[in-house]
């Protein structure tokens, strides 16, 4: 009766170790086709503490996300950053701080713009991940968000014929 | 002994419960899995970030960006000059491979005038029906004609191409031939 329960003991530890690992190396490597989420042209996507969703471009041809931020404010020798994220479908608001990873310029036909990139927490399709977004300003795009190839990459497909795959 | 016996069990165990990988689920346990979200993709149309695309009869394949976020596709273009035929309002145009510098004229009809948006300026383009390459298809598809040639990549295969046609995976690249 021990030893079975020793056996059953070292399996359940053995199994777990098994799970973590695996679903850790889901978290962002290679997956294979099948374990990838679909994405469609357009997706929901929540930006923690913020409740209600985004409706976001999801965009293959970004390197990386984009966000549509307000009030971009410097503050620590331009280490860090605060800015006002509103949904515009629900005019929920949340002011972020948070440290520069680096700044992005973006080539423009009149002048060069430099921006800010910072890293989010994001929930997409129950996953919930960091990545990096660049702030900007998207008042004149149709979306306020856009999901890049930092996003997607090992993690989605993207069928453009489809939207609101994760519902 | 009893050490031994144990881990004996515990190994058997083990590989009975990876040579079924899938343990048999009773019928009570409610099925978490979503199969309407499950990818069925098919490897063949599955595409990368970066593609090879014919421009028909061109010999030589451009490389051209799968941009999810592109309505129409585009191409670069020199001399685009628009003209009249017949009433009709065409448009003439050079294509030069960046990498094989093959180069070829091009009259065609004009599909439409499209409007850029991008911060701060907005640009009209023209668009034309070319005849294309991706792999093993062949088919027509509308391009906007582009004159500024900063970008990495010469080509934008954009989703009028990738709707029903193609899934994109940008974890890879060239998948096409």
């Amino acid at each position: 009766m021990a030893e079975t329960r020793v056996s059953f003991n070292i399996l359940s530890t053995l199994k777990s170790l098994f799970k973590k690992t695996t679903s850790a190396e889901a978290g962002k490597k290679m997956r294979d086709n099948t374990e990838k989420m679909v994405l469609g042209e357009l997706e929901y996507i929540y930006l923690p503490p913020l409740k209600s969703a985004f409706l976001a471009r999801v965009d293959t041809g970004a390197k990386v996300c984009s966000l549509d931020a307000a009030d971009i404010k410097f503050s620590e020798k331009e280490k860090q950053v605060s800015f006002v994220v509103i949904n515009r479908e629900t005019q929920e608001k949340h002011t972020f701080k948070k440290a520069i990873i680096r700044n992005t310029t973006i080539t423009r036909a009149l002048k060069d713009e430099v921006r800010p990139v910072v890293e989010m927490d994001v929930k997409l399709g129950g996953e919930k991940f960091k990545a990096e977004f660049t702030l900007a300003d998207r008042s004149k795009f149709q979306y306020q968000m856009l999901l890049g190839r930092n996003i997607l990459e090992g993690r989605a497909v993207v069928d453009v014929s489809a939207r609101n795959m994760l519902g | 002994m009893r050490i031994i016996l144990s881990g004996l069990c515990c190994l058997m165990l083990l590989t009975a419960c990876a040579a079924k990988k899938e343990p048999v689920v009773p019928g009570i346990v409610p099925n978490t899995a979503q199969p309407e979200k499950v990818v069925k993709v098919l490897p063949n149309n599955v595409i990368g970030a970066v593609e090879r695309i014919y421009f028909l009869p061109m010999k030589s394949p451009f490389m051209a960006r799968v941009d999810t976020g592109a309505t129409t596709s585009s191409i670069d273009a020199d001399n685009i000059k628009r003209f009249e035929r017949d009433g009709q309002s065409w448009v003439s145009f050079t294509l030069v491979n960046r990498e094989t510098k093959e180069k070829m004229d091009f009259e065609k009809p004009l599909s439409r005038r499209v409007k850029i948006k991008r911060t701060g300026e907005e640009e009209h383009r023209v668009t034309v029906n070319m005849d294309v390459r991706m792999g093993k298809e062949t088919f027509s598809a509308e391009f906007t004609l582009n004159e500024r040639h900063d970008f990495e990549y010469q080509g934008l295969i954009g989703r009028n191409i990738l709707s029903g046609r193609a899934i994109v995976d940008v974890s890879v690249s060239n998948t096409l031939k």
